[in-house]
């Protein structure tokens, strides 16, 4: 996970509504590096775990950049899905990639090689809206448009769901780095918070619930914990980004700008300090978690931007 | 009445009705490619007939050739306005580019279709693909319960630093982008960053202006030099200036095709692009932007990607920042070369066989040479000279053929007519005539056009048969 390969050791890249995707330096907010994404918004992006490669998903494509050369066209295009690609993740030794869409499936693609050994298909009843790979690798949390939250068990092929909220949309779960901690959120603003156990080597995890609030007053889009575990982020249709203490639930920061509409996605720095949000205002930002100000803002964009990926690394 | 045997009413006859009666519109694209073809060939013979009393005509009944408007043909069809390089295409011809174009990206691009697994998953075979991580927390609540089954298990020794990490991280850990935007704010960032967003050299697509800006409070020697900025197209007036002042005094800005290029490579790249002249002795190196960083210089063969910087200075070995030093001669010569496209007019007087010598105005440009007459009273209008123009893509060469006693010198332009070489001589005083022909060659040699490809070419063949007949010329001699 270092920058053994040379690159640099912080990417930053954001996408959405434009059909472009920009590259950034994170810490002066230039943007080096604009390719184009044809024909689509971007629903969504991450970096392979090996720096090398960033994944754009679509309508019906997930397109691969190389992070590492100046070329505005992708290397790889991944197709044969039917609706939009919603979201787009990596195991964290590169060996396959997990995708969920529209299409009611959420897709494991294998990447090594084209013997398709790791291909596999989850099916569900709505349209996957997120899915999110637990740290011990081995289990999908696919969160749907009807309100469930499916827990598939790649290695068994076991999966059981649980619905938080009848009929309420799933947009975002995250499970903390160390695999203790599972949060989800829905379009009425409410957030749920499970600890998580396994209770044997191997076995699936179990979900004891925890916690349910209203983190916001609309529509939530995105969770995610901190590297620390420490911090979990909430990002609404309010025009905030909301940051609460995993440890009681109480709200550390309130990350607010008066020209900030939605707030669609968002990642924290490796140390926790800094997190960056994607804004349908065009901009994305960087925030001080303590302090709640803006320290960079990235302007280029001519549309929403939807999604983001970011990289960083812990030097000491 | 126009009679059948009309060529050119039946072409534009069978035009009409094709253009109305197809909705493919793949005829107004055939069409309009052979009507640009047509109308050059009616408008050349359209001269024999003027010339040579009509012998070379398609028709018989010239004398009541159509009016124009029927041989416009359709009204759907407008190729005239664009005649020539930048002709507009028809929707079906830009379609096609379009699909031609994605068509060449396409291929570059490895395309992997989903497939479906071969056969259904079974855990015996494919379980090992699919493993789980112990995760140090939850070995940690697991070790009650661990019989030693799985063979991949951490030793449970490890389970005593589990908890440290995290503490440790929440406590002492710095990140990458942590220390880069500390540095930042040592150094003080560049107050125009802001503008940084109009660089249309990273816009992607989006439509961009290339602007080359001459700065007027620039010590005289770097004023000659513009600085080619390009800003995207929405930039006001306001932002373009904002981005001229993000690169400062001679700045260079760099798309590097990796974070891996090695900071000598990087100088190099800096050193070509000046154009500078390494003489021996003197060895350049490179500093990070940065008031602290001054003095200091850096490894160069250490990656760009471990500098956490972006912006170096150059510096000269034994020199500091700050200091210019340049060699003005040289600089005023690059700058000319530079500035050759640029236009400028001369006063010189044209020189003809048969008459007196007319004063005319010589613009040149990077496109274009014009001669226009200059208005001398008196002069018999029939002796005026016309005014015309030369693309700078129909130049073939431009020399002095003369210099005269009394400082004044002739030189000639040699241009492409049609199929013929012809010549235009001028007079003026040598320096005039100099700095012309230095200006109109520097124009050639940039643009290297085929018409100076083929004269340049034609000279040199000439000069090797000359030299070929002169050498059989002596041989015969010998021989007597």
């Amino acid at each position: 996970m270092s920058s053994a390969n040379g690159g640099d050791p912080v990417i930053l890249a954001t996408a959405g509504y434009d059909h472009r995707i920009r590259f950034w330096q994170a810490h002066s907010g230039i943007c080096h590096r604009t390719v184009q994404h044809p024909d689509s918004q971007v629903n969504a992006l991450d970096i392979t775990p090996d720096k090398q490669l960033l994944a754009a998903a679509g309508y019906q494509h997930i397109r691969m950049y190389d992070i590492n050369s100046s070329s505005p066209n992708p290397i790889i295009n991944y197709e044969g899905v039917q609706k939009n690609v919603t979201a787009v993740g990596f195991h964290e030794d590169g060996k396959w990639m997990y995708t969920g869409g529209e299409d009611h499936t959420a897709k494991i693609w294998d990447l090594r090689t084209r013997t398709l050994q790791c291909q596999r298909i989850f099916q569900v009843k709505a349209p996957v809206n997120c899915v999110t790979l637990h740290p011990n690798q081995g289990e999908l949390y696919v969160g749907d448009q009807i309100g469930s939250i499916h827990c598939w068990d790649l290695k068994t092929d076991m999966n059981e769901h649980l619905i938080p909220e009848q009929g309420c949309p799933i947009t975002s779960v995250s499970i903390d780095p160390m695999g203790t901690m599972m949060a989800a959120v829905n379009n009425k603003g409410h957030c749920y918070l499970w600890t998580m156990t396994a209770n044997r080597p191997g076995g699936p995890s179990k979900l004891h619930p925890k916690k349910k609030f209203q983190a916001h007053s609309k529509y939530v889009l995105k969770c995610l914990f901190s590297p620390d575990s420490t911090l979990l982020a909430t990002t609404s249709a309010d025009g905030t980004c909301r940051i609460w203490r995993t440890a009681d639930l109480s709200l550390r920061t309130e990350l607010k700008d008066k020209s900030q509409r939605w707030v669609w996605d968002c990642a924290f720095s490796g140390d926790s300090q800094y997190i960056i949000t994607a804004s349908s205002d065009n901009n994305a930002r960087l925030w001080n978690v303590n302090t709640g100000e803006v320290k960079r803002e990235y302007s280029g964009h001519e549309k929403a931007i939807v999604c983001l990926a970011f990289r960083d690394e812990v030097v000491s | 009445m126009a009679m059948m045997d009309n060529v050119d009413f039946l072409i534009s006859h069978i035009r009409n009705s094709f253009v109305t009666s197809d909705d493919t519109s793949m005829s107004e694209w055939v069409i309009t490619e052979c009507r640009i073809q047509d109308e050059f060939d009616t408008r050349r013979e359209g001269n024999q007939r003027y010339n040579h009393n009509n012998l070379g005509s398609r028709s018989d009944s010239n004398s009541d050739c159509p009016s124009d408007n029927e041989l416009k043909g359709s009204m759907d069809i407008h190729p005239d306005m664009d005649f020539g390089a930048h002709r507009r295409r028809s929707n079906t011809a830009q379609r096609l580019d379009e699909l031609k174009k994605e068509k060449r990206n396409q291929s570059k691009i490895k395309t992997i279709q989903w497939k479906d697994a071969p056969e259904t998953y079974r855990v015996e075979e494919k379980g090992h693909l699919f493993e789980k991580k112990d995760l140090p927390a939850s070995a940690q609540l697991d070790l009650s319960m661990s019989d030693g089954a799985t063979t991949d298990e951490e030793p449970s020794d490890s389970v005593d630093t589990t908890k440290q990490p995290k503490e440790a991280m929440s406590n002492k850990a710095v990140s990458t982008l942590s220390k880069q935007l500390e540095e930042l704010e040592i150094q003080g960032s560049n107050p125009f960053f802001k503008y940084a967003k109009f660089d249309g050299r990273t816009a992607g697509g989006q439509s961009t202006r290339k602007l080359e800006i001459f700065l007027a409070f620039l010590p005289p020697e770097q004023r000659a030099y513009p600085m080619t900025i390009i800003v995207t197209a929405n930039a006001r007036a306001q932002e373009v200036v904002g981005l001229v002042t993000v690169p400062n005094r001679g700045f260079n800005k760099f798309q590097v095709d990796s974070m891996t290029i090695t900071m000598r490579e990087l100088m190099d790249k800096v050193i070509k692009k000046r154009k500078m002249k390494i003489r021996q002795g003197l060895n350049y190196t490179l500093e990070k932007a940065g008031k602290s960083e001054a003095g200091k210089p850096i490894d160069l063969d250490s990656m760009l990607g471990s500098m956490n910087c972006l912006d170096f200075y150059l510096i000269r070995e034994n020199s500091s920042r700050g200091d210019i030093e340049s060699n003005v001669e040289e600089d005023q010569k690059m700058a000319e070369s530079l500035m050759s496209h640029q236009y400028k007019s001369f006063h010189v007087s044209m020189v003809h066989k048969l008459r007196t010598n007319t004063e005319v105005q010589l613009g040149i440009s990077g496109d274009k040479i014009e001669i226009d007459p200059m208005s001398v009273k008196g002069t018999a209008r029939l002796f005026r000279q016309k005014a015309v123009t030369y693309d700078a893509d129909s130049v073939a060469a431009c020399d002095i053929s003369e210099t005269k006693s009394n400082g004044k010198a002739v030189f000639r332009m040699t241009y492409l007519n049609g199929m013929d070489y012809k010549h235009h001589y001028f007079e003026a005083d040598q320096a005039v005539a100099q700095e012309i022909v230095e200006k109109v060659n520097n124009i050639l040699e940039l643009k290297f056009s085929p018409v100076r490809k083929e004269f340049v070419f034609t000279q040199e063949r000439k000069a090797l048969q000359k030299r070929d007949s002169i050498r059989r010329e002596s041989m015969k001699s010998s021989h007597h």
